[in-house]
């Protein structure tokens, strides 16, 4: 018998401004060197449950809270301020505000400091806990010139550095690409191995944790328990009412189920069967129309450094192109550059005939929609009619339909920032269909975004590409790409290294070079492929 | 001068900057000027072109400064004691009043600069703590708060661009316009403040000035030598252009 | 330092750097003016200056809010520092003291626009007072020093104190401060 580290109980937490709880008499308990993994739909209350377990509430709650939390068998209001947050640490979503210190060496020193660690132990300690993360060649680096994922490995060696015995992973991946959430999710699994770390995972990505987990518990939209088991036995008892509550089931799990297998379904890809059929989703290949934008030896410097180069492109009415790369390759500096919000440094670039600059702006962006990745820069109004009523000739029945198409009728009046996750997205969406664009982008819109706002963005996405609108789509998700997209172009360092069909892609390119890793149902046909050669 | 003590340096820069207030004889504040600027560039090993770049707005300021003076001085008390000043024929206090005050705007510059250019901005924030007793909990409140700059003005960057999407540019007024920008980056700003200080609460920081440090900062005797000497100096232009007279 | 929220303090320097940019924004503006007509084109933006510290005041509503704030400001205005020396942090701490006045008057109770609009004016005039010493308004003539001391008044009154109000205003609508003062009153006036 393992000992009990956490136990909460009956715990429920109620916001001043909120008429239903948002923790509801949740109990569950944590043993040493248990790995947890906590799943819930956005708004079930996981990061209210995080700050209570590290102590942060009820000190800084505005509402009411309910039962109790225990930690090594002493109920959390019995710890000294600060004494728990050295017991209990915990790493948070968003890479760019975890720090309060300019370079790597002083930010976890900060920890060490608050642990008043003796100053002349603080150099060994500091070498120790970057080495754990693999950051120990940039310590004396400045935080803000590390990228994305780097950040989050330094928050987790700033919280290691407390030497806590149990870890809270607030959703760590979730401003992460792809590679450098793989990545992370490595180090914490590595570590996990080496240590003897009781860890509690808040996540939506499930992939990456499946390897360390030993249980997972699931959150209500209420905010009250769902499930508290086995993964697999949440897997195949409740797909549909998690993929309901917009929970991303495994890959591989999603994959099973749309290839109709039989359950018990599989989690990873090595417990898939061999010789399996399968149907081809991707929609009809359409017609592409002419020539609508065309890049001739583009190119974007900044301070001398060539950040992009384009010899040629050309995008024809129709196509759907999804952009794809590592973090800073220059996705987004391209899809600004064609759509003319950066002036390219040279060359030359057209659109439906006509030079960009030559372009009114007012009437440009009648014809290009652009969605950035925060839908919040994007608003301008007090609410949420204004929001897509705005700039427009007043016809109320276009806007009532948008509005009701979002699904959004019922926020009508609401500021747009008080919106959703989710709904956010989608009404920055709107916004730009208003003008009925003949070009639409989307800076990834489907990032850390649950399952049912992804459907139905991709929902919104493919009416306009039915309209005979084209998309051009920067992501990191193979799976649209595999499913939408009719071209791939994939950028590195600068340039656009291929540019081909997704299947001619899937077949020629090695992804992991760049970071991606092929579509499950393609790494699949090519295992089998594999094992009908061995046969 | 990087090592000087940096709570000591701020409050020498301070402190003189304070008495050059009182200063009114254009000799005086252009010798101490002189001064600041040799203690900069000998001892602080600052390039010259860079110095000279970073003087360049205050140039601008202490010419504005000359011209209102001249323009809207008080009434002197001795009119008649004129003196030619490049066309014009001027009251001999009026100019030595302009003179004096577009001097001290090279004066406050150079004294900023002195500080500016040699301190490193953490360790000025860690000195404030363990010299002059601020709270911890401020101290490190404002660095975390700091080190939003470059992220809030991508953000700026970014807000205008996807205005320009939406057309905001042709159908607002620039008031209208001002505000669309203020607002989401003040959201975007508070709510990353409130993120940033439950981060550093959990890493187990109360406030309290009970911690230690990895980085520890003393008053040296050459702290007060450089205090004792750039406020003696200032002492001595003053003598020094007296006698001038 | 003990009644303070670690969020109050962090909230008030991540304020200090958004206004920061802003004056930032308005520094061209003010050589252009000061160019044009003198120093008092100076004054008629100077409320720019106390901004943060009447925004922050009616956001977090605590005694000292409106003095710390600007303070604050002094010092982040250091780091960001292209070239502004420690003795701004003398200045906040001055103009942080007359804007804090007229919030100790009413003994922190009161946030009504004519508090917020004295808070601007009480900044205006202390800042006066101090620049009336470093900035030499000795040398210039006594009715363009009072011109310049009642445009500087009116634009406390008028930037910091309607275009602060405004400014906090239309963030509580965002939904942003609910864990502060400003956004419950916000919410209970809306929800009641």
């Amino acid at each position: 018998m393992k000992d009990v580290l956490l136990e909460v109980n009956q715990l429920s937490v109620t916001f001043e401004e909120e008429s239903h709880p948002t923790l509801n008499e949740l109990s569950f308990s944590i043993k040493k060197g248990d790995s947890i993994l906590l799943l819930g739909p956005s708004g079930s209350g996981k990061s209210t449950l995080t700050y209570c377990l590290n102590g942060l509430y009820p000190k800084e709650l505005d509402g009411e809270m309910g039962g109790t939390i225990s930690f090594s068998g002493k109920p959390l209001d019995q710890y000294a301020s600060g004494q728990l947050n050295l017991e209990v640490g915990t790493v948070f979503q968003d890479p760019e505000t975890q720090f309060c210190m300019l370079t790597v060496e002083d930010e976890v020193a900060f920890g060490l400091e608050n642990k008043k660690m003796a100053p002349e132990r603080m150099d060994a300690e500091i070498e120790r806990v970057l080495s754990l993360v693999g950051l120990e060649h940039r310590r004396k680096d400045t935080i803000h010139t590390l990228s994305g994922g780097q950040k989050q490995k330094l928050a987790l060696a700033a919280v290691l550095a407390l030497s806590p015995s149990m870890l809270i992973l607030d959703e760590p991946t979730a401003n992460l690409d792809p590679a450098a959430s793989k990545e992370l999710a490595e180090t914490i699994c590595q570590l996990k191995k080496q240590q003897n770390l009781t860890l509690l995972i808040i996540e939506h990505n499930i992939d990456y944790w499946l390897p360390i987990i030993d249980r997972t518990i699931v959150l209500d939209r209420n905010g009250s328990l769902f499930f508290d088991g086995e993964m697999t036995e949440a897997i195949n008892q409740y797909d549909a009412e998690l993929e309901q509550r917009g929970i991303w089931l495994p890959e591989v799990t999603r994959f099973a189920k749309d290839a109709k297998l039989a359950k018990p379904w599989p989690i990873t890809a090595d417990q898939l069967p061999n010789g399996l059929t399968l149907h081809a989703a991707k929609q009809a290949a359409n017609h592409f129309g002419k020539i609508m934008l065309q890049i001739n030896h583009g190119s974007f410097k900044s301070k001398d450094k060539l950040l992009l180069d384009i010899p040629s492109l050309a995008i024809h009415q129709g196509e759907f192109i999804a952009i794809t790369g590592k973090n800073g390759s220059g996705k987004t500096l391209l899809s600004q550059m064609m759509t003319g919000l950066r002036k390219s440094s040279s060359g030359k670039i057209e659109f439906l005939g006509k030079q960009l600059k030559r372009w009114k702006q007012e009437e440009l962006y009648q014809q290009i929609g652009y969605v950035f990745q925060n839908p919040e820069h994007q608003f301008l109004s007090d609410s949420v009619l204004d929001e897509i009523a705005f700039g427009q000739p007043a016809s109320t029945a276009k806007t009532e339909k948008l509005i009701d198409e979002i699904q959004l009728a019922e926020h009508a009046d609401k500021h747009p920032f008080l919106l959703s996750q989710g709904q956010k997205r989608r009404l920055s969406v709107a916004t730009m269909l208003v003008h009925e664009p003949q070009l639409l982008v989307l800076d990834e819109p489907t990032f850390g975004q649950d399952s049912t706002t992804t459907a139905m963005l991709m929902q919104q996405v493919t009416a306009q590409h039915q309209r005979g609108c084209t998309i051009v789509m920067i992501t990191h998700d193979m799976e649209l790409v595999d499913r939408y997209a009719s071209r791939v172009l994939l950028v590195n360092e600068g340039k656009i290294v291929l540019d081909d069909t997704p299947e001619a892609i899937w077949k020629t390119a090695d992804l992991s070079e760049y970071g991606l890793s092929l579509p499950l149902k393609e790494a699949y046909q090519q295992r089998e492929l594999k094992v009908s050669l061995h046969a | 001068m990087h090592n000087i003590n940096p709570s000591v340096k701020a409050g020498t820069v301070t402190i003189a900057a304070i008495a050059v207030a009182f200063l009114f004889d254009p000799v005086t504040l252009l010798l101490y000027t002189g001064w600041t600027m040799a203690v900069t560039l000998l001892l602080g090993k600052i390039q010259i072109r860079k110095y000279f770049l970073y003087l360049l707005p205050f140039t601008i300021f202490a010419l504005g400064m000359l011209v209102s003076t001249l323009l809207f001085a008080k009434t002197p008390a001795h009119p008649s004691v004129t003196q030619q000043f490049l066309f014009w024929n001027l009251p001999s206090e009026t100019v030595q009043d302009a003179l004096a005050l577009a001097i001290r705007v090279f004066s406050y510059a150079t004294l900023s600069l002195l500080f500016v250019l040699t301190t490193d901005k953490v360790a000025f924030i860690l000195s404030l703590i363990q010299q002059c007793r601020v709270s911890p909990k401020l101290a490190y409140g404002i660095l975390a708060g700091y080190r939003f700059l470059p992220l809030l003005t991508n953000e700026l960057t970014t807000i205008r661009s996807a205005h320009l999407v939406r057309g905001a540019r042709t159908k607002t007024s620039r008031l209208t316009r001002y505000k669309q920008y203020t607002i989401p980056l003040l959201a975007s700003a508070i709510r990353k403040a409130e993120r940033t200080a439950v981060a550093m609460e959990s890493k187990g920081f109360t406030g309290e000035r009970d911690r230690t440090y990895y980085r520890s900062y003393h008053i040296r005797w050459t702290d007060w030598v450089f205090g004792f000497v750039m406020i003696c100096a200032l002492g001595l232009c003053i003598v020094f252009s007296k006698s001038f007279q | 330092m003990k009644n303070w929220r670690m969020k109050d303090i962090v909230v008030m320097a991540a304020l200090a750097v958004v206004f920061g940019i802003v004056y930032l924004v308005f520094l061209p503006v003010n050589v252009v003016m000061m160019g044009l007509i003198g120093p008092i084109g100076t004054d008629i933006i100077f409320g720019v200056w106390f901004l943060v510290s009447i925004v922050a005041a009616y956001i977090i509503q605590k005694p000292g809010v409106a003095l710390i704030s600007e303070t604050i400001a002094g010092i982040v205005e250091v780091l960001i520092g292209s070239s502004v020396g420690p003795i701004v942090i003398l200045s906040a701490v001055v103009q942080g003291f007359g804007a804090e006045a007229a919030f100790t008057i009413t003994r922190y109770r009161s946030y009504h626009v004519f508090v917020l609009m004295g808070a601007g004016i009480g900044a205006a005039i202390t800042s006066f007072i101090w620049g009336y010493f470093r900035g030499g308004f000795t040398a210039l003539d006594p009715s363009y020093v009072v011109l310049m001391l009642v445009v500087r008044i009116i634009s406390g009154a008028v930037i910091s104190g309607l275009i602060g109000k405004a400014i906090s205003e239309a963030l509580a609508k965002t939904g942003t401060l609910t864990s502060f003062p400003l956004g419950k009153t916000y919410r209970q006036r809306k929800a009641g």
